[in-house]
């Protein structure tokens, strides 16, 4: 049973070390989740990024607890909860936001461009998420955007356009979604706020710079 | 941007946004051609106009099968759509929240019946609250643009922003006696008025009551807890992996301690974070890298951030799970209409090649903008 024995030793640079076995665990879990996310409802693990999600958490959480009590994980401190309460923050928001007059307005025009003259549409949608996720961030954009494009498309094939000789239908929608995510990706690349996955780990950004002059 | 603190201490956010300017322009350019491109060579491919117009009318819409794993190919077949001449939107009931055929959209938003006469005090609460909501939202704009987010992070900006406009439309609506949630014919938040344009009565305490329940269970109803379930579930994930010490092994093992100083230093430190932030996520794998960009002096140091934080942000336009915005997208689009659904191999097939290109093209843009500023 010597290959179960935590070792917690010091390696060279004074991080512990675990054990091989908790390695390979820790390492099929994680390969079996990143496949699921790659692939979700696959043949071979028929689950969606969702529910392999919690169920890669929670093998995590019982192969350290049961099977490696050295190496128990704190769930708390592992969970980044300012990412989540920045997407719920972001969806309440979305909400109230969508349920304005004039905001729909502004929606309602979008989805006429996506609509009537569907290329420009493409650039206005690109165009926006690349101006506006460097502020309200990545995730936040595509939360915003998604959903009024593909309402765009929802009649798409009962009542297409009239007074236009670009076709569109439902399967263009795939495009206006990749344009959506990479503009978005791209756009958050301009300032510190824009990708909100680190920002938690970081100093206060106005904080660090004064230091830095002082 | 992911670097947040590290880079800020060498490199002003002003100096940063300067840098970013020309490569992201770049990129969303590049992108944005390419993935255009793509889209019209595959309606070339797939879409035939004139067969497209001779397909009968099939009075059925392929969303209404909410099961993403039945999604078949007959829905992705564009040949296999119908185009009903004879539709009428007042015909289906469409769902979706922006559906341009919801009821409210038909009637028309802006009715131009005649309004009873409003007091003036309910007008100035009107003038309030109408347009607080995007009050709010220039305000966090400008509190992000100026960069006051140490005062409070985004995060915090972002939620307060959001209790803000809740508490506001509540306690407004609700002094005035008027419902925060529209009326059964419309869908949109209160602006004083019914559908056919009259003044809204005011309501009794059991009313106030009963429209603020319905508002808050709609707004609940709202969020995404599948999102936010998947990203629980996946930061104890990565957790797990990255309590093992593998990956920083693998780090460790291709990059040991090497300094950005040679081409080919920068070029294998960008690949290594390329490739494992599609699998760990940037933070992680930024976090593998500070030690490396650590012993550098100040122009190494802002030259070694700006390149990091460009590819492992850009990066993640690699494949679906390269960034947290490509699984909203991807997960949202696939709940609100199966049809959209977007899988690996679409993705790669436009996304991959590009996004390497994207990021050659920015890191070059980078070191040459860095390299004429230090010259100046």
């Amino acid at each position: 049973m010597d290959i179960f024995r935590e070792l917690n030793e010091q390696d060279d640079d004074g991080e512990k070390s675990t054990s091989l076995s908790f390695n390979i665990i820790a390492g099929i879990i994680f390969v079996l989740v990143s496949f699921c996310f790659f692939f979700p409802c696959n043949r071979f693990i028929p689950l969606d990024r969702r529910s392999a999600s919690i169920m890669g958490a929670t093998m995590c959480y019982a192969t350290r607890s049961f099977g490696f009590p050295h190496n128990k994980i704190d769930i708390v401190d592992s969970v980044d909860f300012d990412v989540l309460a920045l997407l719920t923050g972001i969806m309440a928001i979305n909400f109230i936001m969508v349920h304005q007059k004039e905001s729909k307005r502004v929606i309602r025009y979008v989805q006429t461009q996506v609509r009537n003259h569907p290329r420009s549409g493409f650039w206005i949608v690109s165009f926006a998420a690349f101006i506006i996720s460097p502020f309200l961030t990545n995730d936040g954009v595509c939360l915003l955007f998604v959903e009024p494009i593909l309402n765009a498309f929802e009649t798409i094939d009962d009542d297409p356009p009239k007074n236009s000789d670009f076709r569109l239908t439902k399967g263009d929608s795939f495009y206006f979604l990749i344009a959506l995510a990479c503009s978005s990706n791209i756009g958050s690349a301009l300032t510190y706020t824009g990708n909100p996955q680190v920002e938690c780990s970081s100093p206060p950004l106005l904080t660090s710079h004064l230091s830095y002059r002082i | 941007m992911i670097v947040g603190g590290d880079a800020i201490a060498v490199m002003s956010p002003i100096l940063f946004l300067f840098y970013m300017t020309l490569p992201s322009i770049s990129s969303f350019l590049l992108t944005m051609l390419w993935v255009e491109r793509s889209w019209m060579k595959w309606r070339a491919t797939v879409i035939d106009p004139e067969k497209l117009a001779l397909v009968p009318a099939v009075p059925q819409l392929s969303n209404q099968n909410m099961n993403p794993r039945s999604h078949s190919k007959k829905d992705s077949n564009p040949l296999a759509l119908s185009i009903n001449t004879d539709f009428q939107p007042e015909d289906r009931q469409y769902t979706g929240l922006l559906s341009p055929y919801r009821a409210d959209s038909i009637q028309g938003l802006a009715s131009p019946a005649p309004t009873a006469p409003v007091p003036v005090s309910q007008k100035l609460i009107r003038f309030i609250i109408t347009p607080f909501p995007y009050a709010m939202l220039l305000l966090m704009a400008i509190m992000i643009a100026l960069l006051f987010v140490d005062l409070i992070s985004i995060f915090g900006l972002i939620c307060l922003t959001a209790v803000f406009m809740v508490v506001v439309l509540v306690l407004g609506n609700h002094w005035q006696g008027l419902p925060i949630w529209g009326t059964a014919t419309s869908n949109h938040l209160y602006e004083g008025e019914e559908a056919d344009g009259s003044a809204a009565h005011k309501m009794t305490s059991e009313e106030k009551i009963e429209n603020t329940q319905q508002f808050f269970e709609e707004l609940f109803q709202s969020l995404d807890y599948n999102l936010l379930f998947i990203f629980l579930g996946l930061f104890v994930v990565v957790e797990n992996i990255d309590s093992t010490g593998i990956p920083r092994k693998i780090w460790k093992a291709i990059v040991g301690k090497a300094p950005f100083d040679t081409p080919l230093s920068v070029t294998s430190i960008s690949i290594f974070i390329l490739i494992a932030s599609q699998f760990l996520g940037n933070v992680p794998v930024i976090q593998l890298a500070k030690p490396n960009v650590e012993m550098l002096d100040d122009d190494e140091k802002r030259y070694a951030w700006a390149i990091l934080s460009f590819v492992a942000t850009v990066g993640g336009n690699l494949t679906i799970t390269g960034s947290a915005a490509n699984i909203i997208v991807a997960e949202k689009a696939a709940r609100i209409d199966p049809s959209a659904k977007i899988d690996f191999f679409r993705h790669y097939e436009i996304c991959f090649w590009i996004t390497l290109v994207s990021c050659t093209l920015g890191a070059f843009f980078i070191t040459g903008v860095i390299t004429c500023y230090n010259q100046m």
